[in-house]
């Protein structure tokens, strides 16, 4: 008989507006996780904080994916909004106003830790995977008291520094190997893949291309697909993360679970390393809330950014002009966001054919007369804002 | 779980409103909880379903008492293609439960991802 599988970690409402039609789901990390392995054969055993508006109602809504849940009380359901897949969330109730809640202990011999807002994990295990799930002060595994004869560390790229103090992500790796006393230690390092230590030395391995993005809950999923392949299966935890990686982008295209762990052919990524020139309105609030998000995105997938407002500023004619089409020479692809039909973000998509360099274009409400040229001068439009900049950030 | 705090208002809870409490069919005076239009991705697909499925195609939408209890869209010839998940599943379940109908429609397939509408029979 299999050993269960214990998850303990946050469950939580998500709501996400674009791409459309807007998704309404209860997973969180934890919830996710335990509902991504559904069909393999593996007892799942889920250990959250449960509230009011969801105490009632929670076992039917992850009921389907046949595993048990563990409800620890808390005073208050934290809802997640996204207005796209790719934005910082808005959380209700506001965060410093959650409360802290006593920490849930698991014991047990196959575990999954996640970080979470309201509360934390101690874990006894013989085996665990440990997620910290905080981009400001994630803490170490054993800092709560947690015990693992055997653990693997998976965090990201900014969990691994801001534990480590530390920038360069092989240091971060060996450090953390050290420091954690961990026998395996995953950084995701998004478009980049994943950085894989142990005592067999330091390994990367790639992200695969997908053809649309919604990436909320993909950390999530490969967490849940590496324990699979490391603790179950017992594979290599190199082999293992190139299969979570793998079934991460079946997820990140498909957004089905539970996931489909089939390994289809995929291209790696290939990480674009030019520039690109950030073309759009930014003459209201709203127009340049986009231009700041756009820019922030794509700084986060780590594209260098050219954009006007940001590195140039405003001025006369004479001024802004010469530069900004200094800068459409110097890039390599062009972002255009074209809703609003600005005139000035309309000549550098034309100014930028012209060269010959790709452009890529918003358009979330233009009518298609509008974009006849822009569509038929081979620019690639789109109203998916993650599918197009992640597209963007993979250009060729 | 990162990710930054604000937000001043909440979503709707995901506690169902029984049709017909109220005496009114209404689920209490409001407007009627059953109807709905909802796009989703099928969760669960079937492989050897969801492969013969086109969009266009009307589907049934069930409860599959289990358990585990889903609620679980259908071919016309009775094959299951997936399950339908998500916030609103309790309210589906609940109107379900009560008798209202509800048909989804395929908008696309792609590979084993379905998408539908799912609309008030």
């Amino acid at each position: 008989m299999m050993i269960p599988l214990h998850i303990v970690g946050g469950v939580y409402r998500e709501r996400c507006q674009w791409p459309m039609p807007e998704t309404d789901n209860v997973f969180g990390s934890a919830g996710r996780a335990a509902a991504a392995l559904q069909g393999t054969g593996i007892e799942r055993i889920l250990h959250a904080y449960i509230g009011p508006d969801l105490n009632d109602t929670i076992d039917l809504i992850l009921g389907g994916f046949e595993f048990r849940i563990e409800k620890h009380a808390r005073p208050i359901d934290p809802v997640f909004e996204y207005v796209h897949c790719l934005a910082v969330p808005t959380i209700t109730p506001d965060l410093i106003t959650i409360p802290r809640m006593a920490p849930i202990h698991v014991t047990a011999e196959m575990a999954i830790r996640f970080g979470m807002l309201e509360g934390d994990g101690v874990v006894d295990a013989g085996m665990c995977v440990y997620d910290p799930q905080s981009a400001y002060l994630p803490d170490g595994f054993r800092a709560n008291g947690s015990k693992a004869k055997r653990l693997a560390l998976v965090a990201n790229s900014g969990e691994a520094k801001a534990l480590t103090k530390t920038t360069d992500l092989t240091i971060a790796a060996k450090a953390l190997l050290a420091s954690e006393e961990a026998e395996v230690v995953v950084i995701k390092c998004g478009l980049d893949g994943a950085i894989v230590a142990s005592a067999n030395g330091v390994a990367r391995i790639p992200a695969f291309a997908v053809d649309v993005a919604q990436t909320i809950g993909s950390g999530d999923v490969f967490v849940a697909v590496f324990a699979k392949g490391w603790m179950y299966d017992g594979l290599d935890p190199v082999d293992a993360a190139l299969i979570a990686s793998k079934v991460t982008a079946n997820f990140i295209e498909s957004s089905i679970l539970p996931v489909e762990l089939d390994q289809r052919s995929r291209n790696e990524i290939r990480k674009a390393t030019g520039k690109v020139y950030l073309a759009g309105p930014f003459f209201s609030i709203g127009q340049r809330w986009l231009v700041d998000e756009v820019r922030r995105v794509l700084l986060g997938l780590d594209v260098k950014v050219f954009s006007p407002v940001h590195d140039v500023g405003r001025g006369s004619a004479e001024d802004i002009a010469p530069k900004d089409i200094s800068a459409i020479h110097e890039c390599d692809a062009m972002l255009a966001i074209i809703d609003g039909i600005d005139s000035g973000t309309i000549f550098e998509i034309g100014y930028a054919r012209a060269l010959g360099k790709p452009v890529f274009g918003l358009a979330q409400s233009i009518p298609e007369e509008d974009l006849k040229m822009i569509v038929g001068s081979d620019c690639i439009v789109s109203a998916d804002f993650a599918s197009l900049l992640l597209q963007v950030a993979q250009r060729s | 779980m990162s990710g930054g705090g604000g937000g001043s208002s909440r979503p709707d809870p995901v506690t169902p409103v029984v049709p017909g409490k109220g005496g009114d069919g209404t689920g209490g005076g409001g407007a009627d909880p059953c109807v709905l239009t909802e796009e989703t991705t099928l969760n669960s697909p079937v492989p050897a379903v969801v492969s013969a499925l086109k969009p266009g195609d009307v589907l049934t939408v069930s409860l599959e008492r289990g358990p585990p209890l889903r609620v679980v869209v259908r071919t016309s010839a009775g094959l299951t293609a997936g399950s339908i998940t998500g916030a609103k599943l309790p309210q589906i379940i609940a109107c379900l439960e009560a008798g209202v109908g509800y048909i989804a429609q395929v908008i696309s397939v792609k590979g084993a991802a379905v998408r539908v509408r799912v609309t008030n029979a």
